[in-house]
């Protein structure tokens, strides 16, 4: 499990964990359905011509060439689709009252996972870009550490990216508050 | 001109059938490690085996009904 491979520190409390939109992993699994289910709708056509056509007896002739491509076709759209969930589910932002954990799946074997403390965090912006993202409400969030430019990080597609903001900023208040390091505002 | 070899194609779809074997049971392991190692949910992670399961069981007995008629 995830949580046994990322050490918590003690009296360290998870506040939120954050995923992609599922608008994003739909569109995903949307088009490879499209995509897969393509040469099924071609089988149908096939189907429904009359029974004494040439192509007809081609078919029928060819039944088991076309159902092997079919069914591995379907096979590999599968594969496409689970890759893509399994990305879609293995990203993800832990967010805690002390740091900020982003994991970015990008392949199967390729898995960035970085740390930010919320006291060093000078900045985050939020962007929402299009009809779609402001219809839905998600959008990119870009976060800005005092580290080097390197270690600043930007998520794409996260789902109400303003409340995420608000919360990103009154966990890192407490947490200045919390080490003395600056008063928190008053509301 | 040296002679054309010919690959009947009953062994080439048998031999795509196993390809396609190898290729499954990699991918079933690498899920397996991935949803294994990194899952939140153990919930979520026996979801995932069950539909992927159910979807690529059905297209492997077409693949080797198929390969069993051709």
């Amino acid at each position: 499990m995830l949580f046994d491979k990322i050490a918590l520190e003690a009296d360290e409390k998870i506040i939120t964990t954050v995923r992609k939109h599922w608008f994003v992993i739909g569109m995903e699994i949307g088009i490879i359905i499209v995509f897969g289910l393509l040469p099924v709708f071609i089988l149908l056509g096939f189907l429904a011509l009359p029974p004494t056509s040439l192509l007809a007896d081609a078919f029928e002739l060819r039944f088991p060439y076309i159902m092997f491509g079919v069914a591995a076709w379907l096979l590999l759209s599968t594969i496409a689709a689970t890759t893509a969930w399994t990305h879609y589910y293995l990203d993800l932002w832990v967010i805690t009252d002390r740091r900020i954990i982003v994991i970015d799946q990008v392949h199967f074997f390729n898995r960035k996972v970085s740390n930010f403390r919320l006291e060093r965090l000078q900045d985050i912006k939020v962007s929402v870009t299009g009809i779609i993202p402001t219809l839905l409400n998600f959008g990119t969030v870009r976060a800005q550490t005092a580290s080097a430019a390197e270690s600043n990080f930007t998520s794409t597609g996260l789902p109400a990216p303003r409340e995420l903001q608000a919360l990103i900023q009154t966990a890192m208040d407490a947490r200045l508050a919390t080490l003395g390091g600056m008063p928190v505002m008053a509301d | 001109m040296g002679d054309m070899i010919s690959i009947p194609w009953d062994a080439l779809f048998t031999l795509s059938f196993y390809v396609l074997v190898i290729i499954y049971f990699c991918y079933t392991a690498v899920l397996y490690y991935h949803f294994n190692n990194y899952s939140m949910d153990d919930r979520a992670s026996t979801l995932t085996y069950i539909a992927f399961f159910v979807v690529t069981a059905p297209l492997f007995a077409i693949m080797a009904l198929a390969v069993s008629f051709i």
